[in-house]
């Protein structure tokens, strides 16, 4: 126990919680996209998937592990930046930009930013009190019919557009943060610098899109729910 | 040439400090940059000015001493390069050009452009060395090493503690110094005794210090004169990591490791 706390008292040990809590983070973001990409199905198989999940008993274990790493991995991110600002209280009169890329300068902002999106999103379609319209929606057999309701909630541009920017966040969050959990545990050798490079832009990418593929379609009304009842 | 200069002046720790704005003209193009501040500082000492103060040693590009952000930039535009071997022939004539020092909590400003580094000596000093009995100095290549990891070793121990990759950083993060101390031990057979003990002590110490976090956006190594490399970052973080893992000392409180007299 005491190394755990001697860890988390220093800086690489900060950064080694912040790299594990977040590679837990994207593995549950994979997670959900696999699921969500249900809803290109028949509407029966993302509402029987929506169901399952619903009624495993191991549903709110995973939700209060998920909030705890997510909940940590904002603290440790907010103060591995407190510390990094208390490290230089005068700033320079001339700045030029370096190498950073702009990503890791906006990991604060953009992880502000996915911290508020969580909550809005949770409200909207776990608790369903965003647009209080399409909350009750049940199917033919009485189960919870997330396909409409998806589908209904994505036809408002406003909520859409609230969450293609969160996703766009999402990418430039992901690509900075993928490519930096292998330098955090130590993964740095010429010969797969460059898988990493590319490695960092495909998975934030198919995350990213894959997601936004859900309220475009919509936007463009590829997904509508009569397309769903009559298929 | 001639030359717009902004330059940072504080009388010591305590001042507040401010940029002044110096003209000078006639500076010959094969100046160095520092021979460049010693003609201004001629002219300020016959006005009766205070001259500014800045930390020179060398001159040779190999000590260290020299700082100066320039534009901006530890130790100017030029990569691989110390200020003492920066040239007025790399400005362009009629240039402002702005020059300030270190700036990070951990290197308070003591006058003008000079700041004290000592807390990358205290940083060393927690565990930075290896330990040997005094004696006759030991036959050559008694111990064998290959020779990747002695180019490393060596490329390591190139870092002059010159602090720019500190200066650079949007953190103040002295990581890539503490890598560099780290890694040119860890990479030899001298060094592995104290191997554990030694990444410990010397994150412990640089945390204590008050630099910052690597945020790994890798401007250190860009202006590094030595072009220490970004992978001894991943090293240190490797050899931190195994050493909170595995080592029993990192169950235990810190304490200094005592030397047995």
């Amino acid at each position: 126990m005491f190394r755990l706390i001697r860890l988390f008292n220093t800086s690489i040990g900060s950064k080694l919680m912040t790299a594990t809590t977040g590679l837990v983070l994207v593995l549950f973001i994979a997670g959900h996209l696999v699921g969500n990409l249900l809803i290109f199905q028949q509407p029966s198989v993302i509402n029987n998937y929506a169901a399952w999940l619903q009624e495993n008993p191991l549903l709110w274990v995973i939700r209060g592990s998920m909030l705890f790493v997510f909940l940590f991995h904002a603290f440790l991110g907010l103060r591995l930046a407190r510390q990094n600002r208390q490290a230089r209280e005068s700033q320079y009169h001339c700045k030029t930009p370096i190498e950073g890329n702009i990503s890791s300068r906006f990991m604060l902002i953009s992880g502000g930013v996915l911290f508020a999106f969580v909550v809005f999103h949770v409200l909207h379609l776990t608790v369903g009190v965003v647009d209080g319209v399409n909350a009750n929606l049940v199917n033919e057999k009485n189960q919870v019919d997330v396909y409409s309701r998806v589908i209904l909630g994505f036809q408002n541009p406003w909520i859409s557009g609230a969450y293609l920017v969160a996703l766009g966040l999402l990418g430039v969050h992901l690509f900075h943060a993928i490519q930096s959990l292998f330098q955090t545990f130590g993964f740095h050798h010429e010969s797969y610098l460059a898988f990493i490079r590319v490695f960092s832009i495909g998975l934030s990418m198919i995350l990213t899109l894959g997601l936004a593929s859900i309220p475009l379609s919509v936007l463009f009304g590829f997904l509508t729910v009569s397309t769903g009842s009559g298929g | 040439m001639n030359f717009t200069l902004h330059i940072w002046r504080q009388k010591d720790v305590h001042d507040q400090g401010k940029m002044v704005t110096y003209s000078l003209a006639d500076i010959d193009v094969n100046m160095s940059f520092l021979e460049m501040l010693d003609t201004l500082n001629e002219g300020l000492i016959t006005q009766g000015e205070e001259p500014i103060a800045f930390d020179h040693d060398c001159r040779e590009g190999i000590c260290g001493a020299c700082s100066l952000v320039i534009n901006g930039i530890p130790h100017g535009p030029n990569q691989a390069t110390t200020t003492c071997q920066l040239y007025m022939r790399h400005f362009n004539d009629g240039q402002e050009i702005y020059i300030e020092p270190w700036r990070a909590n951990a290197f308070p400003v003591i006058r003008d452009l000079v700041v004290d580094r000592s807390a990358l000596d205290r940083v060393s000093q927690a565990s930075g060395y290896i330990s040997v009995n005094t004696g006759s100095a030991p036959d050559a290549n008694t111990i064998p090493i290959d020779k990747k990891h002695a180019d490393l070793a060596f490329q390591a121990a190139s870092c002059l503690g010159c602090g720019a990759c500190v200066a650079v950083c949007e953190n103040a993060s002295a990581m890539l110094y503490v890598a560099a101390k780290v890694a040119q031990f860890a990479l030899i057979p001298q060094g592995q005794p104290e191997r554990t003990h030694r990444v410990i002590s010397m994150v412990e110490a640089m945390d204590k210090e008050g630099f910052g976090n690597c945020s790994n956006n890798y401007d250190c190594a860009v202006v590094c004169p030595q072009e220490i490399p970004i992978q001894f970052i991943a090293q240190l973080n490797r050899e931190f990591f195994h050493a909170a893992l595995t080592s029993s000392e990192f169950a235990q409180p810190p304490h200094p490791l005592e030397h047995e007299e």
